[in-house]
């Protein structure tokens, strides 16, 4: 097992190799739009073989052939265990029979609860985005919660703007006494480092930093008081190998990786 | 039906729901008709969607809509949908994919109301009005629950791959939360890639998600759902919801583009003319997989 070095991978590929080690073999993993279709293909391709890979859209255990560009892609059809509804497969997520979401955002607090709605007022917004879509159901119900999100400090503000999907709420036990009766976010990737949460006060912990990248780097681009523990380890690098499978299988056509790195 | 007939029975101000999950099996050739005729003051009701609700909303068919979301996933946010409602010209209700899907699910069971996890913690409880979402203790365990209203639309239209000269609808592939959506609608038009005699429906009974009693019109309209695919049958037109995205952007643009494409075709006839032969053959699916080989050969 080789690791690459620095130049020859991009934070795209890093993000989504980290992402991918979070899942462990025999785990369902329900996945959500971009990254995490990279993340969890690459899993299933090297050492997750056994994971079940879920979609909103009602596709259950992918094993597609081409890349699928969106959750509903119908490249997903191909070579599939079951094709189900949304009632269905987002009924699995309530009733806990999910191991590990995927999320993404545009805004991020302490506590890890996101913003996918609005920016600024909610009834007079600045920048009106999406909205939920399937954000609610993860956050509430994945047994395990892996956010991915580019690390600036417009998206790690102190409060969010509006709480679309719940984190650990006002930190301690408030996500339990709001009605939520298991999960919670657990790591938060970024294109600098990777965060925990406190066992106790929830609030978000620096776990480690990326190759060339500074605890202080870290620190300025995020907008709230960040848990820095004394030793922060170094992010372990994709592997050469994780590194071709990512390129030559799960995105042989650059849709994700190629168009991502010139933009 | 005729397409035209069909849309006519949609009144300005009616509410309507068009299932458009993922870029596949949407009835837009009749969300190009809606635009065409010049509908005002719909109210919409989603979970999720894309480019097909973005288009009514720029072309000003909307007054207000209750979502789960608008956007297009990684090529970016909706411009029309950002724009209208960052100008305050339409009303938005936010809940989720979940809550949507499971309020038109209560509308098709019959039911009052809908208990779900979805939404405790969130602003989905400072934001909607009480008379619509509210928290609830479960009367037999004392359980923190979110209550909905059901979600019943004056119309439903959905596309899928074939219907019989019954009404009985077949669907290939994923049926989303289309068959929800379908069946808490006051009124439900489906259109189709092909009609086709009953004794294909019933040679394959189990791909039948609409019986034909709850159809109140049919239209045939091949390629009905492009830009988006329609399984065993063609893709997406990638390019064209790409350039869609970025001409959108621009109010002068998008409203060429309308132009070009709805108000200045007379039907999808006219409108696949403008799109290109040459591109929706190419969109053509492959028999072994579903979907078309197109892509692989743009890279």
């Amino acid at each position: 097992m080789t690791v690459a070095s620095k130049q020859e991978y991009t934070s795209l590929e890093m993000m989504a190799t980290v992402a991918a080690r979070q899942i462990k073999d025999h785990e369902v993993v329900f996945v959500g739009t971009g990254l995490p279709m990279l993340a969890s293909m690459l899993a299933l391709n090297t050492h997750a073989p056994h994971s079940v890979i879920m979609y909103e859209s009602g596709y259950v255990g992918c094993r597609n052939r081409d890349t699928a560009r969106i959750i509903g892609d119908i490249r997903l059809m191909y070579n599939l265990t079951q094709v189900t509804t949304m009632v269905d497969v987002l009924g699995l997520l309530q009733s806990g029979r999910v191991d590990v979401g995927f999320l993404g955002g545009a805004q991020i607090d302490k506590y890890g609860n996101m913003n996918a709605t609005v920016i600024g007022d909610y009834n007079h917004p600045k920048v009106r985005l999406p909205g939920s879509g399937g954000a609610i159901e993860i956050a509430t119900n994945a047994k395990r919660l892996l956010i991915i999100v580019n690390h600036e400090k417009r998206r790690f503000p102190e409060k969010v703007d509006y709480v679309t999907s719940p984190g650990w709420l006002n930190g301690g036990e408030s996500r339990r006494k709001a009605g939520l009766p298991w999960g919670g976010p657990n790591k938060v990737i970024t294109d600098l480092a990777v965060m925990g949460f406190d066992e106790k006060t929830k609030q978000m912990r620096l776990e480690s930093v990326h190759p060339s990248v500074t605890v202080e780097k870290v620190k300025d681009e995020t907008g709230f008081e960040l848990i820095i523990p004394s030793q922060v380890p170094i992010t372990t690098p994709p592997t050469c190998e994780e590194l071709r499978i990512l390129r030559d299988v799960v995105d042989p056509t650059g849709f994700f990786l190629v168009r991502r790195m010139k933009g | 039906m005729l397409m035209k007939e069909a849309a006519k029975m949609i009144a300005d101000g009616s509410s309507i729901c068009c299932p458009s999950f993922g870029y596949e099996k949407v009835a837009f050739a009749f969300i190009r008709e809606l635009i065409r005729q010049r509908k005002k003051n719909l109210y919409l009701y989603g979970s999720g969607m894309n480019v097909d609700a973005d288009m009514l909303i720029g072309a000003g068919c909307f007054r207000k809509a209750e979502i789960g979301h608008i956007g297009f996933e990684n090529i970016g946010l909706a411009p029309c949908f950002r724009r209208s409602v960052e100008k305050g010209e339409m009303e938005v209700e936010d809940y989720s994919n979940f809550i949507m899907t499971m309020r038109f699910w209560a509308g098709m069971m019959g039911l009052p109301f809908i208990a779900l996890r979805s939404g405790l913690g969130t602003d989905v409880q400072n934001t909607i009005s009480k008379n619509k979402a509210r928290e609830m203790e479960c009367p037999f365990t004392g359980e923190r629950l979110m209550a909905y209203t059901p979600v019943r639309p004056d119309f439903t239209i959905i596309h899928v791959q074939r219907v019989d000269t019954e009404g009985n609808a077949h669907i290939d592939g994923p049926v989303y939360d289309n068959v929800e959506k379908a069946k808490s609608a006051k009124n439900l038009i489906v259109t189709c890639e092909e009609i086709v005699t009953p004794d294909v429906v019933r040679k394959a009974p189990e791909k039948t998600m609409i019986p034909g009693f709850m159809v109140k019109a049919v239209v045939e309209v091949p390629f009905g759902a492009h830009p988006y695919a329609c399984y065993k049958y063609y893709d997406y037109d990638w390019e064209h919801i790409e350039q869609y995205a970025e001409e959108a952007k621009d109010p002068k643009r998008f409203r060429e583009y309308l132009d070009r494409y709805i108000y200045n075709t007379e039907d999808n006839w006219g409108y696949l003319k403008e799109v290109g032969y040459e591109k929706i053959l190419r969109l053509r699916a492959n028999t072994s997989l579903g979907y078309s080989t197109y892509y692989k050969r743009l890279v």
